[in-house]
């Protein structure tokens, strides 16, 4: 992908090629990314489309000299993915409550590796930040950038969640 | 430096962190902890491997001239492929909205702490260790003596009820039914057997679900049922800024009741969504914040929301504030019934609830 700089150069300039093609290269893995959050693919679509759809919208978002656009990207999917899953709880429940952490797949429903079914039943924020970390390889700052916690945070953040799937995995691998 | 205090290192260590020399050389040294890294490795591979699948190699065209419509809740998405009973997936809303709005309260309300003396036993009940909903269970009030809940997941959806069937001493007799529903399964909880347990407030009873994990059921004794149709006091007593909520209606026709439905309560939020209670001999009354085809408009002031319906003056009152704004719609339908015999429930305008002619 080009420099940051000049891609969101092109981007502010109005330039809708500019913003699709930035669409075309990064949307695959925001949503594998999202899948991951939101639990479907369908939805992982619509939170995508949100989030870009947003971004274009409001240009004035990213700010080159804080940090990767990549790292604003998916700190912004993440937004929507938390906006979205308070919909479908106030839609479902009518409450208030936070429902990324306790939607959770039960793994014996659906053919996956352990460690996927694992994955699943981590919190949100811990599968958010796995991900983020092992697929996506974003560095200590770009996390912290993106989930809203300090850098220092992110090294116990990552070991206890590291920690949470090792312990679940294990559960896993003695009963199957 | 021990096991314990180097792991944390062995994460930063996946990282490709700079660590302590202590903890490099604990590390470097000691079997368990690079057992422990190889299995963090092992993960960071396997997440890569799943990652190098889910992602799509395609993805939908970007439209960016105009915003989507409102993303597709998750009940709406099943709502289309639904086959259990509709009226089954109402009531089950309608559950999960009352249960979930009396949480809070139930907190506040007066725990007995004699084995026994109380009246009500204040169960909570979590599917899979998830988070907890109360379910109230009374011991001399059959009306009050079962709660039903369902849970939604990708695959399905569990669904459970549980029956006080008798007080013994120091506890309970439940009757709990309880299953998990793959999508498609037409089935309900009403089909699955019954089995009875013992449980003795204070006490943590465990139910195993297949393909669910456990049902955890806690509890106390309280002196008093919950109020039920009450709101999600917790937090606050406003609604949310696209929330219709009528919560323990009672609506008044030249202030004779026309109807009440203490404890029951429903919410609807979103653009679209519709509230809706169906009157016996009157026919439908909708109820939302987006102009529906043929409403009328009504005006909303805390709990009290009034409207004309063919020339005659109609108060709702409710147990909670009604909405933010004081607009709401209000449709009223002569004769006609949901045709799942739900009465009242959750909906949205792109999914109604199928209508018949109502003969009552």
């Amino acid at each position: 992908m080009a420099d940051d700089r000049e891609v969101w150069k092109r981007i502010t300039q109005g330039d809708e090629q500019a913003f699709e093609d930035f669409y075309r290269q990064t949307a695959p893995r925001l949503q594998a990314f999202l899948r991951h959050l939101v639990g479907s693919q369908e939805a992982a679509e619509d939170v995508a489309q949100e989030t870009y759809t947003a971004m274009w919208s409001r240009l004035n978002g990213y700010k080159p000299e804080i940090g990767e656009l990549r790292a604003y990207l998916y700190g912004a999917a993440r937004r929507q993915a938390v906006d979205w899953w308070r919909k479908q709880s106030r839609t479902i429940r009518g409450s208030d409550g936070d429902a990324v952490e306790d939607i959770a797949v039960p793994s014996q429903i659906e053919k996956r590796s352990v460690v996927e079914d694992a994955f699943q039943r981590l919190p949100a924020e811990q599968r958010a930040l796995l991900w983020l970390r092992e697929v996506e390889g974003q560095s200590y700052d770009e996390l912290a950038a993106i989930l809203d916690i300090p850098t220092g945070t992110v090294r116990s953040r990552l070991f206890a969640a590291r920690e949470a799937l090792r312990s679940i995995w294990h559960g896993e691998r003695r009963s199957v | 430096m021990t096991c314990n205090d180097a792991t944390e290192f062995v994460s930063a260590l996946c990282d490709g962190e700079t660590i302590p020399r202590e903890a490099a050389e604990h590390i470097g040294a000691c079997k368990a902890c690079q057992a422990v890294l190889t299995e963090y490795l092992e993960i960071g591979t396997e997440l890569r491997r799943v990652a190098s699948l889910a992602a799509p190699e395609a993805v939908r065209p970007l439209s960016l001239k105009r915003k989507r419509g409102p993303m597709r809740a998750f009940w709406q998405t099943g709502w289309e492929s639904m086959r259990i009973p509709r009226f089954a997936f109402a009531t089950l809303l309608v559950g999960i909205v009352a249960l979930s709005l009396s949480l809070a309260l139930a907190k506040v309300h007066a725990k007995v702490n004699a084995h026994g003396e109380g009246n009500v036993v204040m169960l909570t009940v979590a599917v899979n260790h998830g988070r907890p909903y109360p379910c109230p269970l009374s011991t001399v009030d059959n009306r009050q003596a079962q709660c039903d809940r369902g849970e939604g997941f990708l695959s399905g959806h569990v669904s459970y009820r549980i029956r006080l069937i008798s007080k013994e001493k120091d506890g309970v007799k439940l009757g709990v039914r309880a299953g998990f529903f793959f999508r498609g399964d037409t089935r309900g909880v009403a089909d699955l057997p019954e089995r009875e347990y013992f449980y003795e407030p204070g006490e943590t009873l465990e139910i195993e679900v297949a393909g669910a994990g456990p049902l955890t059921l806690s509890g106390e004794w309280m002196d008093y049922m919950p109020y039920f149709g009450a709101m999600n006091l917790e937090n606050n007593l406003e609604p949310g800024p696209d929330e219709l909520r009528v919560i323990s209606p009672v609506l008044l026709k030249a202030k004779e009741v026309v109807i009440d439905f203490g404890g029951s309560s429903v919410s609807a939020r979103g653009k679209g969504s519709v509230d809706y209670f169906y009157v016996p001999g009157d026919g439908l009354y909708e109820f939302s914040l987006s102009q529906l085809p043929g409403a009328i408009q009504g005006h909303a002031e805390n709990n009290r929301l009034t409207f004309t319906v063919d020339g005659q003056l109609l108060t709702l009152i409710t147990g909670a504030p009604i909405a933010r704004g004081d607009e709401v719609w209000v449709l009223h339908t002569a004769h006609v019934k949901p045709a799942d015999h739900s009465v009242i429930g959750t909906e949205h305008v792109n999914h109604l609830v199928p209508r018949k002619k109502a003969n009552d």
